[in-house]
């Protein structure tokens, strides 16, 4: 089998084709610590692409409730469990060599374990008619996908004291002994997709111009290879049509063709729908060797590479996914560290005192519907805060903050602190109107 | 839904469950694959490779007869019609219908207006995937249909209780006890079902924590070796746990059921008063409201701290 690069694990690993890359990458990232599971990323995407027979189970964007809640149903403590075994099996241990290094290639040091890709007994054949297995997986039953929100929002307690609150006097960072949270989830558009890895009909492809995978809808003839091998189960087997059917990325829009978007790249929907203004999306470049190529003004450049605030999920997977969380603050570090590998401690160190420009980029989630090629902070705003955190001074500035889209164009122009509208027309109770109240 | 074939002993018709056809199929060529035979896979995808490639065909009717043409080359059919063939009473029936279960396997007898009877049976998929298997999973079912069938059972279809919560909880001591009594006689007479003695002697001890346990085997064992029960009988065991100690002639006075109520408030208790017999002003305290009442009736702790601050103060 040949061997591919896989920077979040910083080494080289098995994968059935050759490296080949997309010039540019769709990317996301997700702030955990403000998503209120108000399920609108998931209608949006539902009332746009799956609203028709037999896509009644069928949920290409998902919010579970963690640790206890997913979709399908325990998905990945189903695969960390396999891929645990497999470890045993082969004497292997799923460590991480600590240190980190700067730079894009290795950011969060070595992933000394198995992949998925690395987990099977023996070496397996990578295409054929008949179908074989190329990454560990499997194929949730019909019960699994039945229950998308099951467990919303029950919180994780220690055990053997069942509905015992312990803190009783209250608790503080950085951990909580009783937690959960809110984990929204698509399809990552890997740059090593398992689900195209699989497919015995070729019938799913990554698209040169955006990274995005797709599945041929003429070529797929049900095999449901891409459901049992991707990780994060997001293909999803359709009675109706008898084919698989995943997250398109909603890709209209990035071309610039939906009919709102005047041929800029637009977000997703489900992006864009983000009521919790968790979300950010965009095109990152690619370089020919699969890093990212240097552009620290890009969004998801700067917060994946720069600041390191935003992290992989459960990259110890290997078919390098391509959205990107901020770790919710108050939940127990070693889970995190399961689900989001070594970048958790220095990610949340600087997620709670934020550098300038990171807090003027968080301000631009979801202040408009274009890709945001490129942001600038423009720090010449008065001080408006101050404060210790984690004993050392922080100080906050209403900055100037701009995002430009593709050509370079303004499309937000805001400041830290959010503009305040005093209503001013009263009502004939004495009550102040709503601008738009009649 | 797909009709199968009429039973020539019985005039009952089988329908299958789609999803659930095609789910047991799928399964097992998916087994079979992992252990390296692949003759079935390959047939599967020879025929569905024409319906892909046939344009403008219903794909899911098409799958659909495909899955049951497989479930019953793999003599899945054949299982279920050789088990119906042991209960004769099923000659009453008109239809019986097998759905994928939700969470535990059930059997229902539906009567329609026209007095139509359909047998409803839901089965897990993994009820499937051995012959063995399949026949004590059916033949547990179908002996519950029998018992519904049968008039000196006299099943009704009944609401358990007016909260939800009871309902619930009574309903789970009904099942267990149900399925005991099925379960019992069938091995009693030699034939094999889905759990065995052991197996619900397990699921007792879980349910029945509110019987002391040094009653729980001997009351267990009175239950297994059971003739005859009905379903008022183990309607009433499933209410009043202190009625399975009372048949199995253990006197229940003395004993006080951790969850029953208590009998002067009526509230199901956890915390019966220890050591009541201490406390004589109290006791007769409680006899004046209730004379019928005897201390080994037992009270719960918070009768008791009223009556003790009746007559004590604070
Ligand atoms: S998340 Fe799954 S479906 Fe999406 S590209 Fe990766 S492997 Fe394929
Ligand atoms: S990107 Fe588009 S298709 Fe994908 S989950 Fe979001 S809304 Fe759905
Ligand atoms: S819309 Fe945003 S805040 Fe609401 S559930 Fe989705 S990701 Fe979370
Ligand atoms: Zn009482």
């Amino acid at each position: 089998m040949p061997e591919v690069y896989n920077w979040q694990l910083g080494r080289k690993m098995k994968f059935p084709f050759q490296e080949a890359y997309p010039k540019k990458q769709f990317a996301f990232v997700f702030n955990l610590n403000r998503c209120i599971a108000c399920q609108t990323c998931t209608m949006a995407c539902k009332s746009t692409w799956t609203f028709s027979k037999g896509q009644e189970f069928m949920w290409w964007n998902n919010v579970e409730t963690k640790p206890y809640g997913g979709y399908p149903q325990h998905w990945d403590i189903k695969l960390l469990k396999m891929l645990d075994e497999s470890h045993k099996k082969m004497g292997r241990k799923p460590i991480w060599k600590s240190e980190m290094e700067k730079g894009t290639a290795r950011p969060y040091g070595v992933y000394e374990g198995l992949t998925i890709f690395e987990a099977l007994p023996g070496e397996s054949t990578p295409m054929g008619f008949t179908p074989s297995e190329v990454a560990l997986g499997y194929l949730p039953g019909d019960k699994e996908w039945r229950f998308p929100n099951i467990f919303e929002d029950s919180p994780y307690g220690p055990l053997g004291k069942r509905n015992a609150f312990v803190h009783s006097k209250g608790t503080s960072l950085p951990e909580h002994e009783h937690w959960f949270f809110y984990l929204p989830r698509l399809c990552n558009h890997c740059t090593y997709p398992a689900c195209l890895a699989a497919c015995p009909r070729k019938a799913i492809y990554k698209r040169e111009e955006d990274g995005i995978v797709l599945i041929d809808q003429k070529r797929c003839r049900g095999y449901k290879k891409c459901v049992e091998a991707c990780p994060y189960k997001k293909p999803m087997f359709r009675s109706a049509t008898r084919v698989s059917e995943k997250c398109i990325a909603c890709y209209p829009r990035i071309e610039g063709k939906d009919p709102l978007s005047n041929g800029k790249p637009m977000e997703t929907r489900c992006m864009t729908a983000c009521v919790g203004k968790i979300r950010i999306q965009g095109l990152v470049d690619i370089d020919s060797n699969g890093v990212w190529k240097k552009d620290p003004q890009n969004p998801i450049y700067f917060l994946v590479h720069v600041e390191k605030v935003a992290l992989p999920l459960y990259p110890q997977f290997g078919t390098l996914p391509n959205g990107y969380y901020i770790p919710p603050r108050w939940v127990p570090r070693k889970y995190l560290y399961q689900m989001f590998g070594p970048g958790v401690d220095e990610a949340i160190e600087r997620y709670t005192a934020p550098s300038r420009d990171l807090l003027g980029l968080l301000q631009l989630f979801r202040t408009t519907q274009k890709i945001i090629f490129k942001f600038e902070v423009q720090k010449t705003g008065e001080k408006i805060y101050e404060t210790t955190i984690n004993g050392k001074k922080w100080a906050m500035y209403n900055d100037r903050v701009i995002g430009y889209d593709k050509d370079g164009e303004i499309v937000v122009d805001t400041k830290v602190l959010e503009p305040i509208f005093e209503r001013k027309q009263k009502d004939q109770f004495g009550y102040y109107k709503h601008y738009n109240s009649i | 839904m797909f009709f199968v074939r009429v039973l020539w002993v019985i005039k009952m018709e089988i329908k299958y469950d789609s999803r659930l056809v095609e789910n047991v199929v799928v399964e097992i060529i998916r087994r079979k694959e992992k252990e390296g035979d692949y003759e079935l896979s390959e047939y599967y995808h020879r025929i569905a490779d024409q319906i892909y490639d046939a344009p403008k065909k219903d794909r899911e009717d098409e799958f659909k007869k495909l899955h049951l043409s497989i479930f019953m080359r793999l003599g899945l059919n054949e299982v279920i019609n050789e088990v119906v063939g042991e209960f004769p009473q099923l000659s009453k029936i008109d239809e019986m219908v097998i759905l994928e279960a939700n969470t535990t396997e059930e059997a229902d007898l539906l009567v329609s207006e026209k007095g139509q009877k359909r047998i409803v049976i839901k089965l897990p998929p993994e009820g499937f995937l051995s012959s063995h298997l399949l026949s004590r999973f059916m033949r547990h079912e179908l002996m519950h249909i029998s018992d519904i069938l049968d008039e000196e059972f006299g099943y009704k279809k009944e609401k358990f209780s007016n909260s939800l919560a009871n309902e619930i909880v009574i309903k789970e001591k009904y099942k267990l006890l149900w399925d005991i009594y099925v379960d019992s006689r069938l091995i009693s007479c030699g034939k094999e079902t889905i759990a065995d003695k052991s197996l619900r002697y397990k699921e007792f001890n879980k349910i029945f924590q509110k019987i002391p346990e040094e009653y729980r085997e001997r009351v267990f064992n009175s239950l297994w070796n059971s003739k005859k029960l009905t379903h008022n009988e183990i309607l009433s065991l499933s209410k009043e746990p202190r009625k399975l100690l009372e048949r199995s002639g253990i006197s229940s006075k003395g004993i006080l059921l951790r969850g029953t109520p208590c009998p002067l408030c009526g509230f199901p208790t956890y915390n019966w008063f220890e050591n009541l017999s201490e406390f004589r002003d109290v006791i007769a305290a409680i006899k004046e409201d209730f004379p019928e009442w005897d201390q080994d009736d037992g009270a719960c702790d918070r009768c008791v701290e009223l009556y003790s601050l009746q007559v004590r103060g604070f």
